[in-house]
């Protein structure tokens, strides 16, 4: 894949963000962006302050409602929204229908469609349709994650079955019918009047090497996709299928194509089932990127969001189909081919366009989630407020200390050495006795001499040799002691906690599976049946 | 112990140990705001020099009071200023007519030049250094011109103080008054440290008990009686030596010193005050201008009625007012927050809820790393039928499994509490939450086949806001050895090598589901747990 490389940003680096699952990701890049641009940060409980009014949901996890203050102003952000979107528009991004409308109501081309409700009829529907003319789609209308589309019906026949599947065996009522536009899918990002990133999703995908099987080449992908921040949650999956897919190529998992093959796994784009995103905003014509920023503006109060549209095959002409108000910037943030686009930069821009001169892509230094996280997460905290970003490129140096140096009232000497010069950093116990302590600071000075603290000490610890080094890895604020038993203690519940949470996921997980197992049709539970695969495997 | 005493009914069972020492007039008084439902911020400063500085705001709506121990930030620099001189105190004392002492600060340090300026004064005298803190460098007693200068030799060379005051030695015991606008809200003084006699134990194992009763109370519990040679040679004095035994109810003196710190007791000593001297005190706190309250130290005599105010401190710690060894405790705390949210004068939500308190150690896990600038406390839980419950079970389910169920269960329900660990299989949950919620959750604990033997009762006790589980095995105890440094008890560490053991046990477990796991190369299941492997691998 080394063709396909991506270049990423360095400042949201695979190990700054490692901590930041999931969901947890979007919001935590937007405001390390504010953070390190020395707004003050703070992440909140539900409901605190000013998100009691705010459109959210799902915030029990803590992680996604955070605040950003300079001097005069504070703003309020969802994950990556901020409170400068408003509710009105939240409301207008969530519903199909009503997006529909604004848009047309300035003009932008949307597909031809019409929502029906539950009381409307099948047949009416159906006879709907063919007036529409096909090929058509339908979607539920409140679906996500892909969840219940089905594109590019072009029979009634076909249409008819595939309307019964979604509103009966999928159980969607509310459905929405519209043509089927054929073209290239952007995922474009806006913030005010500029498009900042812009993105292609494609199907599941391997390139031959010429000596690996499919399955193998899945594998060597997933091992990749691993190494992603946003793609680490989703691998892709090996299945019925995908089987019955490529079968119909002619191919097996096992077979072995030839060198340089691109072999398709699916015809569905959703990153969350294994599709690629490619950065596309070089390749973007700018009637295209005009027409995003127009379709943004539809709605009312909708200041930044993404776009989703198809560029038609044959006239080139703009279709949008949804617009999303709380986006996720994984893909955009850590393509698997082409740029990253600093989005977060882009609304902190937007926000607080004071700070614009202040340039973070240096910007070495970070913070510790968890411990962020943690008060908020067992409620002993509503709010937490973290320790300011250092407003420079910080330098750090790295000492191997040898000799008898474990005392632990020796590590908290250092520590107070440490903050007594401004700096940042960590003891850590090595195997053979040694400690290792990094340091940063933003001045150069302060954290050479603060090889001179080592000796200072003697009554805790004697010191025989200290090995310096340069050290290039960013840190985190703060002075952390590894070696604290009661650290240990910490870190040890924090394994503990993920575990819990494993288990919940999965516990999850058997709960849907004896739901839907046996009921549905193949299609209809793959993704089922692929999260009841896993159980079995746990239990072996 | 002997004595009686009483102590605040609301900081029963409601102190942290974390609060404990130092902390605890920032935890009581935020405490004590908490519970009319004001919100509560702390932070770290982070400044003198890069070191950690604790400040706490309290706010109810638009008023913001911020501390810096327990002293306001509505407290002028000046008044500080002033405070810390203590020649300038006792000159604006002195302007004022509160009664200090005779004295002057030595302008020149010389042998005839002191001679000059204390011709008006009569031996005994005392020196202390302007500026000091803490009692360091008071030198009191002093009975001719020779031991004058001697100390003041002592004092320039050894301590390396150059500005000196000297002043006439009043008789009487030390005190020190809380005072808050115009009221002396508590006064204590201290009891040199000393052991009283059962006729049974020798002073050694008194010294222990002591000891131990001092670490359980959250006022002395970093200050036990070290077995030194001081205390060997005041026993010396006395004829008596470790081993002897004194008789029941012998007051056995140990030290001469009578600093809480090295071991005295504080106690209560507010009646003790005449009106007069309590009108001085008032005086002493309004006459420096900007300050409010402060902690002021006077040396008073009962018998004669005579008394000489020494200095005021701008931010003293109650510690020794909220738990004297005899007396009673008097509600610092309450009228300070009184004093500065007079519109929450008497309004406590926890008088009608159970009683909550919060954690404190993020502190030290958050503050002092400064890994967070700010932490803001959640505030006081307020709604109708709440009740409180002290449950106990027994199960051998997994931990992680049950640790699971209970927390997903305290969210869910809203519930604040905790849950322990008392043995293997004996477990306690102590929770707050509304009452038909707290029925349906022990119905629930008892439906479940791997739980046994649910047993509940009302609880009176502290409840902590919040959900955490800890570890508590009911046979603790802390025993101090014979040089009365602490040490573990057998009991105490067999259980934490059994925690240990138990550690590890739970580390190899996941160490082999995470063997599974990756075996399995399913991906969006296992993604925490494979950075969980990474971590151990280290």
């Amino acid at each position: 894949m080394e063709e396909n490389r991506a270049e990423w940003l360095s400042h949201l680096s695979n190990e700054i963000v490692s901590d930041a699952h999931g969901n947890l990701l979007d919001a935590y890049v937007v405001a390390l962006e504010g953070w390190r641009r020395g707004l003050t940060l703070r992440w909140h409980v539900k409901d605190s302050e000013k998100f009691k009014e705010m459109r959210t949901w799902f915030v029990d996890k803590p992680g996604q409602l955070f605040s950003l203050t300079s001097k005069d102003r504070t703003h309020y952000f969802f994950r990556t929204r901020g409170d400068k979107v408003t509710n009105e528009a939240v409301d207008i991004g969530r519903d199909k229908e009503k997006t529909k409308q604004a848009l047309l109501k300035k003009g932008v081309s949307v597909p031809e469609g019409k929502q029906f409700t539950e009381e409307a009829s099948n047949e009416e529907i159906v006879d709907y349709t063919s007036h529409l003319g096909f090929p058509v789609v339908i979607k539920p209308t409140d679906g996500s994650f892909g969840r219940g589309v089905i594109s590019n019906i072009t029979s009634s026949g076909e249409f008819e079955h595939s309307l019964e599947y979604v509103r009966g065996n999928l159980g969607y009522q509310d459905v929405i019918v519209e043509q089927y536009i054929p073209g290239k899918e952007y995922r474009i990002y806006v913030v005010g009047d500029k498009v900042v990133g812009a993105m292609n999703r494609i199907p599941p995908n391997v390139t031959a090497d010429g000596i690996n099987s499919i399955k193998a080449l899945i594998e060597i992908k997933n091992e990749e996709r691993g190494l992603n921040p946003r793609l680490v949650s989703c691998p892709i999956l090996v299945n019925e299928e995908v089987e019955d897919f490529i079968g119909r190529k002619g191919y097996t998992l096992d077979t072995i194509p030839e060198k340089g093959l691109h072999v398709a796994l699916s015809e569905k784009t959703n990153i969350s089932i294994g599709g690629d995103p490619i950065d596309a905003l070089d390749e973007l014509p700018e009637y295209v990127k005009e027409a995003s920023v127009k379709a943004l503006h539809a709605v009312p109060g909708l200041e930044h969001g993404a776009v989703d549209l198809i560029v038609h095959q044959d006239n080139s002409n703009v279709y949008i189909i949804e617009l999303n108000p709380t986006a996720q910037l994984g893909g955009l943030l850590y393509p698997i081919q082409g740029k990253s686009r600093d989005i977060p930069k882009a609304i902190i821009d937007y926000y607080f366009p004071e700070t614009k001169g202040i340039n973070t892509a240096e910007v070495n230094t970070f913070f510790d989630f968890h411990d962020v996280l943690d008060p908020l997460q067992s409620r002993d905290a509503f709010v937490t407020t973290v320790t300011p970003c250092p407003q420079e490129k910080l330098f750090t140096k790295k000492y191997i200390v040898s000799g008898d140096v474990l005392d632990i009232g020796y590590h908290r000497g250092l520590r107070k050495q440490a903050f007594e010069r401004f700096l940042h950093g960590y003891i850590m116990t090595l195997e053979e006795g040694d400690i290792e302590v990094v340091v940063g600071g933003t001045d150069p000075e302060m954290v050479d001499d603060f090889k001179n603290g080592f000796w200072e000490d003697e009554e805790r610890g004697q010191v025989i040799e200290i090995q310096v080094e340069d050290y290039y890895e960013p840190i985190k604020v703060g002075f952390e002691i590894k070696t604290d038993l009661k650290t240990q203690i910490e870190d040890l519940k924090m394994y503990k906690q993920e575990l819990e949470a494993t288990e919940r996921e999965l516990k999850k997980a058997e709960l849907k599976r004896r739901k839907y197992y046996s009921s549905l049709s193949w299609k209809a539970t793959m993704p089922i049946r692929l999260v009841g695969s896993i159980t079995k495997k746990f239990k072996n | 112990m002997n004595y009686e005493h009483n102590w605040l009914p609301e900081l029963e069972g409601t102190v942290p140990k974390e609060a404990y020492g130092y902390a605890l007039s920032n935890y009581t008084i935020a405490y004590e705001a908490w519970r009319r439902g004001l919100s509560i911020t702390f932070e770290n400063l982070y400044h003198n020099k890069g070191m950690y500085y604790p400040i706490y705001s309290i706010y109810n709506n638009d008023n913001k009071v911020q501390f810096t121990h327990t002293r306001p930030h509505l407290v002028s620099k000046d008044a500080v200023d002033i405070c810390v001189n203590k020649q300038r105190t006792r000159e604006t004392l002195d302007a004022h007519n509160v009664p200090v002492p005779k004295g002057r600060l030595l302008k020149s340090l010389a042998f005839d030049q002191v001679k000059k300026q204390i011709s008006d004064l009569s031996f005994p005298l005392v020196i202390k250094p302007l500026a000091g803190a803490g009692g360091r460098g008071v030198i009191t007693g002093i009975d001719s011109f020779d031991e004058l200068m001697e100390n003041i030799q002592y004092l320039t060379e050894k301590l390396n103080y150059h500005q000196i005051i000297v002043e006439e030695y009043i008789t009487g015991e030390d005190y020190r008054a809380f005072v808050i606008g115009d009221k002396v809200v508590g006064a204590f003084r201290r009891l040199p440290p000393h052991v009283i006699g059962d006729g049974k134990s020798t002073i050694r194992e008194l010294l222990k008990k002591k000891n131990k009763f001092r670490v359980n109370i959250p006022g002395t519990y970093d200050m036990k009686v070290l077995i030194n040679e001081e205390i060997k040679r005041e026993l010396n004095k006395q004829n008596l030596t470790l081993k002897s035994i004194p008789e029941k109810d012998q007051f056995v003196r140990l030290k001469t010193k009578n600093n809480v710190s090295s071991g005295g007791d504080p106690i209560d000593a507010t009646h003790e005050l005449s009106e007069d001297l309590k009108e001085n005190l008032v005086k002493a706190v309004q006459a420096i201008p900007g300050l409010i309250q402060g902690g002021v130290d006077v040396i008073y005599d009962k018998e004669s009625g005579r008394y000489a105010i020494l200095e005021i401190n701008t931010k003293p710690s109650i510690r020794n007012h909220l738990y004297p060894i005899k007396g009673n405790a008097h509600e610092i705390p309450k009228s300070i927050i009184d004093y500065y949210f007079p519109e929450t004068k008497g309004k406590y939500l926890s008088e009608t809820t159970p009683k909550y308190y919060f954690d404190y150690s993020f502190v030290k896990e958050y503050l002092q790393n400064n890994r967070l600038k700010k932490f803001t406390l959640p505030t006081h839980p307020y709604e109708p039928n709440l009740i409180s419950k002290l449950i106990t079970f027994q199960s051998d389910h997994e931990l992680a499994k049950l640790k699971q169920m209970i927390r997903t269960n305290f969210h869910k329900l809203k519930f604040n509490g905790e849950m322990n660990l008392i043995s293997t299989d004996q477990y306690e949950i102590i929770l707050a939450g509304n009452y038909q919620d707290v029925e349906q959750f022990i119905d629930f604990l008892k439906s479940k086949k791997f739980i046994s033997n649910v047993q509940n009762e009302h609880y009176q006790g502290g409840v902590r806001v919040g959900y955490s589980f800890n570890y508590k095995p009911s046979e603790e105890e802390t025993v101090t050895d014979a040089e009365g440094t602490s040490s573990l008890s057998p009991i105490e560490e067999k259980d934490i090598l059994a925690s240990i053991e138990e550690k590890d046990k739970r580390i190899k477990e996941l160490e082999n589901e995470i063997i599974q796991l990756k075996n399995s190369k399913s991906w969006t299941v296992t993604a925490p747990l494979r950075k969980l492997s990474k971590k151990l691998n280290k």
